[in-house]
């Protein structure tokens, strides 16, 4: 999981270094702003996954060491561009993952949000059919089966 | 291990009773045919954007206004634009992304294949959406592709066409966030075992840096979008500065997300490229991990770029946007240098997908060269708005994305439907495109150098010059209507009469999953795997099974 992660950290890494710079290039609030957004975001994403996904947290902290040395393999790793292990087994020998159904959700769903939008500018004989149709979409989505 | 062993099409379980035909395409949460309906959905768009981009040169070929109005030709160039960018290039892109990242990855389907599904429905309303403001009384958008406001507020550009526009790409740009997630998600928790991140086509890493941007950089132009609205639908004053807005404000919003756009509709166009040229050279790609770090690269040095477009507003820093907007041309040279040492000594097979792959290098090329010009503000203030930008990223969207584009039809339609397309009218597509390209895009560079200004329907016919110029790209424009109508009779032809040559499951001797598999595939893609030891399993698998056979 570790270059997953790493993918996000070198995003945010670049863009705080770049949005720095912006700033100080230019004293400019709205793309000081939105840089900040993205060193934001993808910190975000790496901060959530390390915190909550255990084979994320496990990908980038080192087994067996202590201290400094555990420290260094952490940043070894996070930019670093190790792979993981090899693997030469069959690939499905756990079995097939299972295929969804169709639905007829999405479709209906897509067109619950074009009325939505559309009433928005054309009044509520479109928007109040467009929330009981999203409505309705909701309940059938999350009922069905997978 | 044998390859009988290994057959794809052993042991896989019987498909789900479902509806068939168009209910079945309406109701379908199988990724590969998804990827179909955006295909075909964005083609469809793509033919639409192109009868508009050809009135247009119509009415330019000769000075004065021959077959429409000044507001007409406004509405045609914002809608070529729109259709071009949002409905055609990009979904085009990400259908291809559907069908294949799964397959390359060896899973089942996508991550969230329900809203996978949603993806596409939102995108194909929110294009009919956009582009029905030409049935209003108003008219369609008029105010460009880049909706710059005050002009595209409700002042200066009245009308439902332009709401219409705005809810269009509001719902595409929703989409597009959706579709990125799901690959997101995919790529990183469906990946086969032994399938590492290192291991990834360059298709699937491309598309993987792509679906970052739109998460980035879709969200804001979305905001930038509701705030439009606003303005324009209930009296808002984001982009109005005689109230306290501020019109410079749009184009920080639409920029930020406007140029990483473009890397977004050109990275999966440099990913199917990478899957070919190793393919059709007989080599392994050169420098995989310098690729995906140059394809990373790319990503991130493009959101810091977005104010080279505004470089005549005075009001950026003109000397960061130079610099960071010059170097992206350093991991794109990394890009080109590995593709032409993967051809290097290679036994290289000159069919259709690598014709227009080479193609795609010859005219990618030059629009980059013409980058670095553009990133230069001293030039940039003398060529802004003219055709010389025209030229510019015609010349990277359509030698880039549209070439590749086309090759990727040429090399992954045989997966998809089963059939190769017709090489003989193939390669008649291809010469027909790279003359016909060339004679629409080439003379606008010498058009914008010589003064014409982008985005007018008339001009003077004292410049003698620019109607010879003007005359030249509308016969250019014609032979590139023509080279498409060649490619839609060979897929009719090919495809939908079943003329085309039966495709074997690897009819080009291919590297990735998707080549392991039945063309086209089976509901559940694969029911076994050969081990994934590198990026190029089925290669690998192949020449073990040659080792493996008895000698003499």
């Amino acid at each position: 999981m570790a270059e997953e992660l790493r993918f996000f950290l070198r995003t945010g890494v670049y863009s705080a270094i770049v949005g720095t710079a912006y700033w100080f290039a230019s004293y400019e609030v709205a793309g000081s702003v939105l840089l900040f957004f993205v060193v934001f975001a993808a910190l975000a994403f790496v901060g959530v996954a390390a915190a909550f996904v255990r084979q994320a947290r496990d990908g980038i902290v080192p087994d067996g060491s202590t201290g400094v040395g555990r420290v260094l393999g952490v940043v070894n790793r996070l930019f670093g561009y190790g792979d993981e292990p090899s693997s030469s087994s069959d690939p499905l020998a756990a079995g097939l993952d299972p295929v969804p159904l169709g639905s007829i959700w999405p479709p209906i769903a897509g067109i619950a949000a074009l009325l939505l939008l559309l009433g928005l500018l054309y009044g509520p004989w479109l928007l109040l059919p467009g929330i009981v149709l999203a409505a309705g979409t909701v309940w059938g989505w999350v009922s069905q089966g997978t | 291990m044998t390859t009988t062993e290994l057959d794809p099409r052993a042991a896989l379980p019987a498909r789900n009773p479902a509806p068939t035909g168009i209910v079945d395409y309406m109701t379908t949460t199988d990724h590969k045919r998804i990827g179909l309906l955006y295909i075909f959905s964005g083609l469809g768009f793509f033919i639409l954007s192109g009868i508009l981009s050809l009135l247009m040169r119509a009415e330019l070929t000769e000075p004065g206004l021959q077959f429409m109005d000044r507001a007409t030709y406004n509405e045609l160039f914002t809608m070529h634009g729109t259709g071009m960018i949002f409905f055609f290039a990009a979904p085009v892109a990400i259908g291809l992304a559907n069908y294949f990242i799964p397959l390359q990855i060896g899973a089942p389907d996508v991550a969230f294949p329900r809203i996978n599904a949603f993806s596409y429905w939102l995108f194909l309303f929110g294009g009919l959406v956009a582009f029905s403001g030409f049935l209003t009384a108003g008219g369609a958008a008029a105010f460009g592709w880049t909706g710059y406001a005050p002009l595209s507020d409700g002042t200066y550009s009245p009308g439902t066409g332009g709401n219409l526009w705005i809810l269009g790409l509001i719902m595409s740009g929703t989409s597009g966030i959706l579709g990125a997630l799901n690959f997101v998600a995919t790529s990183f928790t469906m990946r086969a075992p032994g399938m590492t991140m290192f291991r990834l086509p360059i298709f699937t890493w491309n598309i993987l840096v792509m679906s970052l941007l739109i998460m980035i950089t879709f969200p804001v132009l979305t905001s930038a979008l509701v705030m439009l609205f606003i303005d324009r639908t209930i009296g808002g004053a984001f982009f109005e500065p005689a109230q306290g807005g501020s019109a410079i404000l749009w184009q920080h919003l639409f920029w930020f997300f406007g140029h990483p756009e473009v890397y977004i509709l050109i990275l999966p166009f440099f990913g199917i490229v990478s899957e070919i040229i190793p393919v059709f050279s007989g080599k392994r790609i050169f420098g995989y991990r310098g690729f995906v770090f140059a394809t990373m690269l790319i990503g991130a040095l493009s959101f810091s770029v977005w104010a080279h477009h505004m470089f005549t507003t005075g009001v950026v820093s003109n000397l960061f946007f130079a610099i960071t907007s010059m170097m992206i041309a350093i991991p794109t040279g990394v890009k080109f240098f590995n593709w032409i040492a993967t051809m290097w000594r290679g036994r290289i097979r000159f069919e259709t997908p690598m014709l227009f792959s080479i193609g795609f290098l010859l005219m990618f090329l030059i629009g980059g060269i013409t980058g670095p010009f553009l990133a230069s503000p001293t030039i940039d203030y003398a060529v802004h708005d003219t055709y010389y930008v025209v030229a510019h990223f015609h010349y990277v969207l359509f030698g880039g994305s549209v070439f590749a584009a086309f090759a990727g039809f040429y090399f992954w339609m045989p997966k998809m439907t089963g059939r190769l397309l017709s090489e003989r009218l193939g390669k008649w597509h291809f010469w027909l495109m790279l003359l016909g390209m060339n004679l629409t895009f080439f003379p606008m560079h010498q058009l914008g150098l010589d003064g014409m200004p982008r985005r007018v329907a008339d001009y003077p016919a004292s410049e003698t010059a620019w109607t010879a110029l003007n005359v030249l790209i509308s016969f250019g424009a014609a032979i590139l209507a023509l080279s498409i109508l060649v490619f839609a009779i060979n897929v009719v032809w090919s495809v939908f009469l079943r003329r085309g040559v039966v495709a074997a499951n690897d009819p080009w001797g291919g590297y990735s999953l998707e080549w392991w598999t039945t063309s086209p595939p089976p509901h559940h893609n694969f029911a076994s795997l050969p081990p994934i030891r590198s990026e190029r399993p089925v290669y690998d698998f192949r020449h073990q099974a040659d080792a493996d056979a008895p000698h003499g």
